[in-house]
């Protein structure tokens, strides 16, 4: 064997670097704004994702991406900052599903029993029963409302095209899907079929 | 508020919830909205509250479809078409599952003209050094691997840890690594290795290598933008998509993790922490994770993933326990 050919095994440990200078205050900012947003940006991103467990990793790591990002740190432009990392981590997630090929049913599926774990105090969640009356309530809305709040719900119209679809007006459509919104929560909190209605009329 | 008659203010709280709800379902990327929405949940911690009620209740409705109002058409072509399309596209698109048999592959023969060397790297250390071939090998925390060389082969065995290779070209002497029941056969190219108890995760960032199991019947390509998840319980491997700048982003203490069990991803940060992180909790150690963890701040993200799952972080001694909560 050439004695040239004998490895020189030449490791030097690299030990992991330390947190940049004003990491410190970079730090503390990012931790005020998780304390100060997160309920709010895992209700956004759930909006979006469909999943709470989902919407929770995104809220995390954007805040881990914020921690890393070169940029001055007032606190409003990184909270600006924030959603808007955590929109386009989003948008990456909802790709990287379609090649994990977690079907849309499946990811409702998910969604339908995540809706009643309560594994985070400040999370709201229904009891079982209470997911089969949301929509036993739908059903009690005008023929109008019940078809404007599917094709938005289930099919996934916009509030334009349903508009387009039923022959009326935008405005009409986004006062459809949020009465039948306001009424199931009516419901929900015990008003019945009638004094729903009554309140809804003001 | 259950039972009790909500107020003028409740109802209106109530309607711009629903408000903002349909709002911001209706234009999903619209920035300015969600700033508006944002200064709206900050002027009362109500607001928010309301706003997550109507979310559940969003959430939880799935109304079967109504009959036509009879003045109506019914739904408009395009409509069903989309959702037929969605389904059609994520049916299409199969998991790729393949079954690989496991065991250890022959040992080389042990010639006169063979090389023995072995290269590892402490705790929260990580590494590189240039093989006997020309080929580069960068190697995670707490990690070791065995190369033995001989003139017709190159062949690498990670035994523990995670391993980054930026293979010289030889077409006539291949380079091999082994990973615990998965093989890695590597012309020219470059690609990481990572092996934990019970998987081993091969991504490609340069080029394309193929994989055996103990049956050599079928070699499957991985190429470059490429990610192995070999299981080593279900001798099953899965293959899916991957970011080449995330192949070997620990080389920057960027620990990048896609879909992959808490229980994995506490052994592989480990390996980069002063204490040991363990869970022994089944159910949680299956729960998935994906996300970005740095290397330097392990302490904090054990605390933030107390948000993120249903855990708690409980420290004793040199060990991390993640525990389930409540």
């Amino acid at each position: 064997m050439p004695p040239d050919y004998v490895p020189e095994p030449t490791f030097v440990p690299e030990p992991p670097s330390d947190d940049a200078d004003d990491g410190a205050t970079r730090a503390e900012i990012v931790n005020r704004l998780f304390r100060e947003h997160n309920q709010a940006l895992v209700s956004l991103l759930t909006l979006q994702l469909k999943s709470v467990q989902d919407a929770k990793e995104i809220a995390q790591e954007s805040y881990v991406r914020l921690l890393q990002l070169d940029r001055p740190g007032a606190a409003s432009l990184l909270r600006a900052y924030l959603f808007r990392i955590a929109s386009n981590l989003a948008v990456d997630r909802l790709r990287q599903r379609n090649v994990r090929h977690r079907s849309a049913a499946a990811v409702e599926a998910e969604l339908f029993e995540e809706l009643t774990v309560r594994d985070d105090p400040e999370r709201r969640t229904l009891a079982a029963e209470e997911l089969g009356f949301v929509n036993r309530c739908l059903e009690e809305l005008t023929p109008s409302a019940q078809r404007a709040f599917y094709l938005h719900r289930v099919q996934g119209m916009s509030v334009n095209e349903i508009a387009v679809e039923l022959k009326v007006t935008e405005r009409m459509v986004r006062h459809h899907l949020t009465r039948a919104l306001m009424y199931c929560q009516l419901r929900l909190r015990g008003a019945s079929k009638e004094e729903a209605l009554e309140r809804l009329k003001r | 508020m259950t039972g009790s008659t909500p107020t003028t203010a409740d109802l209106d709280r109530m309607a711009a919830a629903a408000d903002w709800l349909v709002r911001l379902h209706d234009a999903p990327g619209d920035e300015a909205l969600a700033v508006a929405w944002l200064q709206w949940c900050e002027e009362d911690p109500r607001n928010l509250q309301e706003f997550q009620s109507a979310q559940l209740i969003w959430h939880a409705a799935n109304p079967a479809a109504p009959a036509p109002i009879t003045q109506v058409a019914s739904s408009p072509p395009r409509a069903v078409e989309r959702q037929l399309n969605r389904q059609v596209w994520f049916g299409l698109a199969a998991t790729v599952l393949i079954a690989i048999g496991i065991g250890s592959f022959a040992l080389m023969r042990s010639g006169h003209d063979e090389l023995l060397q072995s290269y590892e790297t402490p705790v929260a250390g990580t590494g590189s050094s240039v093989l006997p071939d020309g080929s580069r090998v960068e190697l995670g925390a707490d990690s070791r691997i065995t190369t033995r060389y001989t003139a017709s082969q190159r062949f690498i065995s990670v035994d523990v840890g995670e391993a980054y290779f930026l293979v010289a070209k030889d077409p006539g002497r291949p380079f091999l690594v082994d990973a615990g029941g998965m093989q890695v056969t590597a012309v020219g190219t470059a690609f990481n290795v990572r092996r934990n108890s019970d998987r081993v995760v091969i991504a490609v960032s340069e080029g394309r290598v193929e994989l055996e199991g103990e049956q050599h019947s079928a070699r499957t390509p991985l190429v470059a933008g490429q990610q192995a998840v070999y299981n080593s319980d279900s001798h099953t491997v899965t293959i899916a998509q991957i970011n080449t700048m995330d192949v070997a982003s620990w080389r920057n203490g960027v620990l990048k993790y896609m879909h992959e069990p808490l229980g994995s991803v506490a052994e592989d940060l480990s390996r980069y922490h002063h204490k040991r992180i363990v869970i022994s909790d089944a159910r949680l150690s299956a729960m998935p994770f994906t996300g970005t963890v740095f290397s330097s701040r392990i302490g904090d993200t054990l605390k933030a993933l107390e948000s993120v799952f249903p855990l708690q972080v409980n420290e004793r001694g040199d060990e991390i326990e993640l525990a389930p909560r409540g």
